[in-house]
């Protein structure tokens, strides 16, 4: 698969919660970093678990992809926005049946025609917002 | 690598050289008179209104930059990979570093130093001028880091 195709697939899938056909677009022992959750690890076991938690979350959730290029090296951009309702919590932060409209953006390293890395950067103050949530020392507290 | 993208790394390099140097007019000189500024982060809610870090490179950036060294006089950064394609896109991610001295935006000042990865996008046009920057950062951890626990 052309590097472009594999993170059109992968982040469609993502999209879709459809962690199987995501990981299919991935090597085996991919990693993955999503930067404002403080999370890292792989692909398989941290990103499956990701992808479930956020469709969990946010049960209708839309993500549009409105930049993609692939540079030198086999390195993907994606910059996307997520939008969804809240309907249950989300690492940490509790339902308050919120609406989030999140610009992020991805960085995937291609191998072979196989995701071998990825980041995502997002600002999570931005999510907080959207959520609710006053302050990073309460994030699990509204009144 | 095609020539377009080498040129393009070399542009990015430039800018981010600029930057470590604070020499904010070399960095807008680096970028073309119309060039669109987009710090996706940078977003204050106000009563009525949203107030958004997005405008023009010599308006929003200029004054967006300037404030910001103001701020941490000792404002540095740190190139960790430049990627670029031959349609003059670049994406750089560079971790951004600085100790505060005065208030910036709603950060009350702690004297506090922050080191934070930031991905740079940018765009080169055919005359060798970056025409588009987009940043993205996590300002929950910028905050943690510089000692605010408020959202906003």
């Amino acid at each position: 698969m052309m590097d472009r195709s594999v993170v059109e697939a992968f982040l469609g899938a993502v999209a879709a919660g459809d962690s199987k056909n995501a990981l299919a677009c991935a090597a085996e022992n991919a990693t993955l970093e999503v930067l404002p959750l403080r999370l890292k690890g792989s692909l398989s076991k941290e990103g499956a678990d990701f992808i479930e938690r956020l469709h969990r979350a946010f049960p209708d959730l839309r993500l549009k992809v409105r930049r993609l290029f692939v540079g030198d090296g086999g390195v993907g951009i994606a910059e996307a926005n997520l939008e969804g309702t809240q309907a249950a919590p989300f690492y940490g932060i509790i339902n308050q049946e919120k609406h989030i409209d999140l610009d992020h953006a991805w960085r995937f390293e291609i191998a072979q025609g196989k995701i071998v890395g990825c980041r995502v950067f997002w600002c999570q103050n931005m999510l907080y917002r959207r959520l609710a949530v006053k302050r990073l020392d309460k994030v699990t507290i509204t009144a | 690598m095609p020539a377009a993208a080498m040129e393009v790394k070399r542009i990015a390099e430039a800018f981010f050289d600029a930057y470590r140097r604070q020499d904010v007019e070399g960095m807008v000189e680096l970028c073309d008179d119309n060039a669109d500024f987009r710090y996706v982060p940078a977003e204050a809610w106000a009563k009525q209104r949203v107030v958004r870090g997005k405008g023009k490179v010599r308006g929003v950036g200029k004054t967006y930059w300037t404030e910001l060294i103001n701020a941490f006089p000792d404002l540095t950064n740190r190139v960790v990979s430049i990627t670029a394609d031959d349609e003059r896109n670049a994406a750089c991610e560079v971790n951004i570093a600085g100790t505060q001295q005065k208030d910036f935006g709603t950060i009350r000042c702690a004297g506090r130093r922050y080191d934070l990865p930031h991905l740079f996008l940018l765009h080169v046009n055919k005359d060798g001028l970056i025409d588009d920057i987009a940043a993205y950062w996590d300002s929950a951890d910028w905050f943690r880091q510089l000692g605010s626990a408020e959202v906003d």
